[in-house]
């Protein structure tokens, strides 16, 4: 077993204020599909972009092998919209160097999309599952995902699953965060609970389903911090 | 290449049509040379160095400061490469602007200059292009860990207007300016001296059209900005970030972002 990342005691504050209190975790190459759960305002996106390398960390450290940057999905439109679909990969494969256009091709082709259309005149949901698909292409350790189900359909959310399963590297750790429980219990490996700015609990999915699921588990620990 | 050219077309459209404003009113100019193209080339003129101007401090501060184009952000190319990826293209497209607006200026009555005076007010607005572009850059680093878009620009306007103003009261003792004919601002006119403070054209009038060293001091000062400027970013600004991952096993070579 291969620890693909790993946090020591990493803070991040705003003013006086701490975003992220010091946390630790360890991401391993059996880790699979993590879900990183809170509320609103708890510091997922904080954690993520933080690991992702997007805002400074005052304490602590992230470590990752190679010291590669995480492949990170943002919760906003990233993707520039003055260009055409199929020139988009070609950018990244420049902007990264662990990126393969040809799988980027592949998942432009199994999302159907016309290639020669700009980004700005596809659909938002097509440009949120562009965005992530394109992102899956980079052949990265470790993937971050921040909200990629928040206001998406049933059916769109399938799609974004099975992009995710489909795609990602193999023995990669795929982290999605989210508040929604109901209906993903089956998706994930690994269970974590963000709360406040602090990592109250990172168990292994299997474990906390037999103990009464996930969505209650979040409520217990949460109503308990 | 393919992201010079990304970067070069997020600012096409601005640059393309303040060049297609100033070239129109300058043709007007050359061609009818009465009143009202005279006052259309000067309003042009101003109006397009101040867009100029301001479009590529609120790029590069949006950019900086405000952590903007999360997709660049996000990318794991060099420190040295994203400065120059996001420096350059705004900069030439700057100078283009910025040389057609020195025709006038060149070319207007009274003009006597030799070559190597023409050059030389060419060279002159070209580094003070340079080092406005590395002058925001800096400050806007030096903002981005204050809280509030209005105290950063605040803070950084502050900055910038005393940096600028340094430099004119230097150029004002230096040169004895108190004596002679000046103003700040551009000029459309042959008055004499091109000099900068920073992106400011400090136009002196019956300075001569020798090339002095006093008025090769604004060209230095210039200079030396854009070199500490882009030293301070390379060496400092963006070592200094703690947003590196560090490796859990020894940097393969080639490997490391």
């Amino acid at each position: 077993m291969a620890d693909l990342l790993t946090l020591n005691r990493l803070v991040v504050r705003r003013g006086r204020k701490f975003s992220l209190a010091p946390t630790s975790l360890t991401l391993t190459d059996k880790s699979g599909i993590v879900g990183l759960f809170g509320q609103n305002g708890a510091g997922k996106t904080t954690l993520l972009k933080a690991v992702a390398g997007l805002v400074d960390h005052q304490e602590g450290d992230i470590r990752t092998r190679n010291g590669r940057v995480p492949a990170f999905l943002p919760d906003r439109p990233y993707l520039y919209e003055f260009l055409r679909v199929d020139e988009t990969p070609r950018l990244l494969a420049r902007y990264y160097d662990d990126y393969s256009v040809e799988i980027a091709d592949e998942i432009i082709d199994d999302l159907g999309l016309d290639r020669s259309k700009r980004v700005a005149h596809l659909s938002k949901g097509m440009s949120e599952q562009l965005s992530l698909g394109l992102m899956l292409a980079r052949r990265a350790e470790v993937y971050l995902f921040d909200e990629p189900l928040a206001a998406v359909d049933p059916v769109t959310r399938d799609v974004v699953l099975s992009l995710i399963q489909r795609h990602r590297s193999e023995g990669s750790a795929v982290v999605i965060s989210t508040h929604l429980i109901s209906g993903l219990e089956s998706l994930f490996d690994e269970f974590a609970v963000l709360h406040e700015g602090r990592l109250l609990l990172h168990e292994p999915v299997d474990a906390l389903m037999r103990d009464g699921g996930l969505e209650e588990t979040f409520k217990k620990v949460v109503r308990g911090a | 290449m393919l992201e010079w050219k990304v970067e070069a077309r997020k600012h096409a459209r601005f640059f393309g049509f303040s060049l297609l404003v100033v070239c129109s009113v300058l043709a007007a100019h050359l061609a009818l040379d009465n009143t009202v193209t005279e006052v259309l080339w000067v309003f042009a003129v101003i109006l397009t160095s101040a867009a100029a101007a301001a479009y590529v401090a609120a790029h590069l501060f949006h950019h900086v400061a405000l952590d903007g184009d999360l997709l660049f952000h996000m990318s794991t190319q060099s420190a040295v490469k994203k400065f120059a990826l996001k420096t350059v293209p705004l900069f030439l497209g700057f100078c283009l602007v910025g040389c057609v607006t020195l025709f006038g200026y060149l070319n207007g009555d009274g003009s006597d200059g030799t070559a190597g005076f023409l050059l030389y007010a060419y060279g002159s607005k070209i580094a003070s292009f340079g080092a406005f572009v590395v002058t925001v850059w800096v400050l806007a680093r030096l903002v981005t860990r204050l809280r509030g878009l209005s105290t950063q620009i605040l803070v950084s306007g502050v900055l910038f207007v005393a940096f600028v103003g340094l430099q004119v009261y230097g150029h004002w003792t230096w040169h004895s300016l108190s004596g002679l004919n000046w103003s700040v601002g551009s000029s459309t006119e042959f008055l004499g001296l091109p000099m900068h403070a920073n992106v400011l054209a400090v136009v002196v009038g019956d300075g001569g059209t020798e090339i002095t060293p006093a008025m090769a001091g604004s060209f230095v000062v210039n200079t030396v900005t854009v070199v500490v400027g882009a030293a301070a970013e390379l060496l400092l600004f963006s070592r200094g970030r703690s947003r590196r991952a560090l490796a859990t096993v020894p940097v393969a070579s080639g490997s490391a972002v």
